[in-house]
């Protein structure tokens, strides 16, 4: 499988002298290709600024980084944006829809420029998407009138309705309870299946168990990881918990 | 507590708070000047008018006068009080040389009297009576601030020198309102002129009650006396002297309105934005227990702050500028006795804007009320109605690209928060339109018409009608002149009622060759039809179709009114006949005349000045200009105040507006930014928003300051006896620059304001 996503080096602090933290400390590595990466750490370990560095929606104190051997700090802001919609997905902890549009516009927003001219074949795909989402019925209702896990769900729609190559995941499922956080990670599974390459930071062991390549940070350093094969789910589960009590996290 | 809360509010809102503060200093002072000077206006007239013993009734006259019957009349009054009658020599420009140069100043009629023996003083700058030596002569104040006439100057009379010693302070006559102005000399000097020119008296009269003036006018008209002539009570020249200094107080109280209105709307946006930002904290600060009075007194605790300054720094300013505003009423009245009310007036004012930005924060602050912290906690949803709409959806709609529908649907969804910024633009157009359509009108052909003096090119006034036959062959054999009118102006009495005379000033001629501006019905045609003046037409509750009885030659006749037509000459109270009376005196004569084309006018004038010497001879748009000039030039320079204030202020609230929506969009600009809108995307999304209301928002002010402009001035200049005021705006200003400029204006603005979206990362607002 060919890389997708290679991080060299790359280093972010925040605050200044004294104050400084350091959130990414030389952090290298590199995703392949339809791998469904987790990466794992306690408060304030650097997972999220990894994921956001990696998305090109952070600055760098060092570093580069390349998604298809494209370096992206090396863009100007609208060229990223751009490079961005057209080859990333991005869902957050809390969906962040705009309150101005409907479910299904906002679903539609980021997309819309590249089906100008065919408009119905892009309500067509996201009415298919939410209705593989299991969102369907909520095309016309305001962001307000739907519940925590369907805006969710809405989000990723949103995040994939372009068909992009990677989808990043910032706690997906931080917000929901335990029954639309299963639906949502079957949902990434089956993105994952047909040939999605997708990169969460969570902190809970259940989500982590999901992916193929479990990534474990600890202040600001990738300390270890874990690879899965054919491994059951508890397996999985067992050989994480494991892993975070050697590491202290 | 409370300290350290209004720190750090002024710390994280320099911009908008300086600003409030320039907004808030800037009402105080414009409202405090205007207390200062109302109160110090009307100390001064007052005390000028006690000084001076301004008459409470005024006739003018012309003509024969019975001396003996008017005595008679007076004592015989229960009203009257004091009597006198006053010569007023009318003497002709081409009469006066000043320093051996001819005297330039004749768009006045200037007269010349001696001091008064009883009241009707004339006063020097001390407020002290003057009487003149031989040879002396004191001028209109007027024409001393003007330039016309200076100390030291020497002026010649049919030959006799007089030295000028020094200006007058004239009750009657000062204002340039007045058409009369008034020259102060020895009564012996008055003998030896009075040979050169026309006698009128002033019948003048005091009260021994001001109020029972409409008793005693009644008593003058029924007894018959001599009336050829304006009459004036004390409540008009009250008024004219007051209105220059009035207009400046009515336009600087506007001016404080717009700036207070701003004010508020600029508080509501500033602070609609910090409650939005921090509505979960409000929510956390009632759940926790906090009165709402607290929350209340923290939120308003930065505005005390700069709404005292602003107010306390507003009076300071406007007592130490208020000497500049005061020049005009000091040199023409003197001082004002209430200089300590004054300044009382001036700290109330001040109190009044401090109290009133107070009290608008309160009751804005009152929607707090409604707020529970349950809803605040859990939603922490914005309360500025954002929702999407019903039917505007990106899905169905075709004409607009995405940011130009996402910049129309931000507008769309969020009205309340674009409704203040709209609001403004209309104000800032309005502003920028009003003045120029005013100035366009005034400086437009037709405007001539409302002076009642029809569109001809030019003019003449002859005294009597001595050299009439002369001129009037000489001009119907004049190959260079087209067209041209002879009018006669006469002095007639007619019926109020049944038993009440009145008298009227008639024009009588051929109406149709140089039309006035009919606002009702047309010219007199035939004989028994007469046209009255707007102004007359009003107080006599006269409309078209009635009847009116003119004594003429002792005979009543009747006339059937045929039109109504705005006059501002002559008081505004005229008519307009055709028949035909060699019987009766003339006033004077009048020819308007038109000019075949390549015919230098005002070289054909000079050869009409040289051969007619007694005849007054003005190209018509230098009449206007000399009657209006000054108003005109003080127009236009409001005009270019009015255009920089609007653009400036356009400018300022486009920053401070969209700079706002900015840091409120902050997290909505993070989500767009994270699906892949670009930097570009983003500004236009502002853009085209900002770029749509000052569009609508132009047209709206246009649309106003058209009709409730042209209402607002129609009402202003009506009393002036011009009737259905109708603009004629200047098109390329209206339809061209102005919206150029306020949408140039507010593009840049709007890019100004946005820079900082640039600024914003996507990890800052959307990272857990």
């Amino acid at each position: 499988m060919t890389t997708i996503i290679e991080a060299r080096n790359i280093t972010k602090t925040f605050g200044q002298e004294k104050n400084q933290t350091v959130a990414l400390n030389n952090v290298s590595i590199a995703i392949k290709a339809n791998e469904f990466v987790s990466v794992m750490g306690p408060s304030g370990s650097g997972k999220s600024t990894l994921l956001f560095a990696l998305g090109g929606m952070d600055t760098l104190d060092e570093g580069c980084v390349y998604i298809n051997g494209v370096s992206l700090y090396e863009m100007d802001d609208n060229r990223v944006a751009d490079f961005r919609r057209k080859n990333m997905g991005f869902v957050f902890q809390n969906p962040t829809m705009l309150p101005s549009l409907d479910i299904l516009d906002n679903i539609m927003l980021p997309s819309f420029e590249d089906y100008k001219n065919d408009k119905s074949a892009l309500t067509q795909k996201a009415q298919n998407l939410m209705k593989l989402a299991g969102i369907e019925g909520t095309e016309n209702r305001k962001i307000t009138e739907v519940s925590g896990g369907q805006l969710q769900r809405a989000s990723i729609c949103r995040a994939v309705l372009h068909g992009p190559e990677i989808l990043f995941g910032d706690e997906p499922t931080g917000a929901l309870n335990s029954k639309s956080s299963e639906e949502i990670l079957d949902l990434f599974e089956e993105l994952n299946k047909n040939g999605m390459t997708i990169l969460l930071v969570t902190h809970d062991a259940k989500v982590s168990a999901r992916a193929n390549r479990v990534i474990f940070m600890k202040d600001g350093a990738l300390e270890s990881e874990l690879y899965f094969e054919n491994e059951d789910h508890q397996t999985r589960l067992v050989l994480i918990n494991q892993k975070m009590s050697d590491l202290g996290i | 507590m409370l300290k350290k809360i209004i720190q750090n509010d002024l710390k994280g809102s320099k911009l908008v708070s300086l600003t409030t503060f320039v907004f808030i200093l800037f009402a105080s002072f414009l409202l405090s000047t205007v207390a200062i000077i109302a109160v110090n206006l009307n100390s001064s007239v007052n005390l000028f008018m006690e000084n001076v013993k301004t008459p409470h009734f005024l006739q003018m006259h012309m003509g024969d006068f019975d001396s003996e019957r008017m005595r008679h009349f007076a004592q015989s009054n229960e009203h009257v009080l004091d009597y006198q009658t006053m010569p007023f020599l009318n003497v002709d420009a081409s009469d006066i040389s000043v320093n051996g140069e001819r005297f330039t100043e004749n768009s006045q009629d200037n007269g010349f009297s001696w001091q008064s023996e009883n009241f009707d003083f004339l006063l020097d700058l001390d407020n002290k009576i003057i009487y003149p030596n031989e040879g002396e002569i004191y001028i209109p104040l007027v024409y001393d601030t003007n330039g016309v006439l200076k100390t030291g100057d020497r002026m010649t009379i049919s030959g006799l020198d007089f030295t000028v010693k020094g200006a007058i302070r004239d009750a009657q006559m000062s204002s340039m309102l007045a058409s009369s102005k008034r020259f102060l000399i020895h009564p012996s000097d008055y003998e030896k002129i009075r040979s050169v020119g026309r006698e009128e008296f002033l019948i003048e009269f005091l009260l021994k009650d001001p109020a029972s003036i409409n008793l005693f006018q009644g008593d003058y008209a029924n007894a018959n006396l001599e009336s050829n002539g304006p009459t004036i009570t004390y409540s008009i020249i009250k008024l004219m002297n007051s209105l220059t200094d009035g207009i400046i107080i009515a336009i600087l109280f506007l001016i404080a309105f717009l700036i207070i209105i701003v004010s508020f709307l600029l508080i509501r946006l500033t602070l609609t934005a910090k409650i939005e930002d921090e509505y979960k904290t409000i929510g956390v600060l009632k759940a926790i227990g906090m009165q709402l009075s607290m929350i209340k007194k923290m939120y308003r605790a930065k505005y005390a702050l700069i709404a005292s300054l602003g107010s306390a720094f507003g009076l300071i300013l406007s007592l130490v500028l208020s000497g500049f505003f005061l020049q005009n009423i000091r040199l023409f009245f003197g001082e004002s006795e209430h200089k300590a009310l004054a300044i009382i007036s001036a700290v109330i004012a001040s109190a009044f804007i401090f109290a009133v930005v107070i009290l608008f924060i309160t009751l804005f602050l009152q929607r707090l009320k409604k707020l529970t912290p349950a809803a605040a906690i859990n939603t922490g949803i914005v309360s500025d109605g954002a929702s999407s709409l019903k039917h505007f959806k990106l899905r169905k709609q075709n004409l607009l690209s995405t940011d130009l529908f996402y910049g129309m649907n931000l507008i769309l969804t969020r009205k309340k928060t674009y409704f203040t910024f709209v609001l403004i633009l209309i104000i800032a157009s309005f502003v920028m339109i009003l003045p120029n359509n005013i100035y366009s009108t005034m400086a437009s052909d037709k405007f001539i018409s409302y002076m009642g003096l029809g569109n001809g090119q030019a003019m003449m006034i002859l005294a009597g009608k001595d050299s009439l036959n002369d001129l009037n062959s000489r001009l119907e054999n004049d190959p260079d002149i087209e067209t041209y009118a002879i009018y006669d102006h006469k002095s007639y009495e007619f019926m109020l009622d049944e038993n009440a005379i009145s008298k009227m000033w008639v024009t009588l001629g051929n109406h149709h060759l140089f039309p006035v501006l009919y606002t009702a019905g047309h010219a007199p045609e035939h004989d028994n039809e007469i046209a009255l003046s707007f102004l007359n037409a009003s107080s006599l509750d006269k409309k078209i179709g009635d009847t009116l009885t003119l004594i003429i030659n002792q005979q009543k006749t009747d006339f059937v009114i045929t039109g109504i037509y705005s006059d501002i000459t002559n008081g505004g109270k005229t008519a307009r006949a055709t028949f035909s009376d060699n019987l009766s005196d003339s006033l004077s004569t009048s020819l308007v005349m038109n000019f075949r084309k390549d015919i230098s006018i005002d070289e054909k004038l000079k050869s009409f000045e040289q051969a007619y010497l007694n005849a007054k001879v003005y190209n018509i748009k230098t009449y206007r200009d000399a009657v209006f000039g000054s108003t005109m030039n003080n127009i236009k320079i409001s005009s270019v105040i009015a255009i920089i204030l609007s653009v400036g202020l356009t400018l300022l609230i486009t920053l401070l507006f969209v700079n706002m929506l900015v840091v409120k969009d902050r997290r909505n600009t993070s989500i767009l930014k994270s699906v892949g809108f670009t930097n570009k995307s983003l500004h236009t999304h502002y853009i085209s928003g900002s770029v749509l209301l000052v569009i609508v928002s132009m047209i709206f002010g246009t649309v106003l300051a058209s009709t409730l402009g042209q209402s607002i001035t129609g009402a202003f200049v009506q009393a002036m006896g011009v009737a259905n005021l109708k603009f004629n705006i200047d098109k390329s200003f209206v339809f061209f620059i102005a919206p150029i400029c306020m949408v140039a204006i507010v593009y840049f603005g709007t890019n100004l304001g946005t820079r900082s979206i640039q600024k914003i990362k996507v990890s800052d607002y959307i990272r857990e």
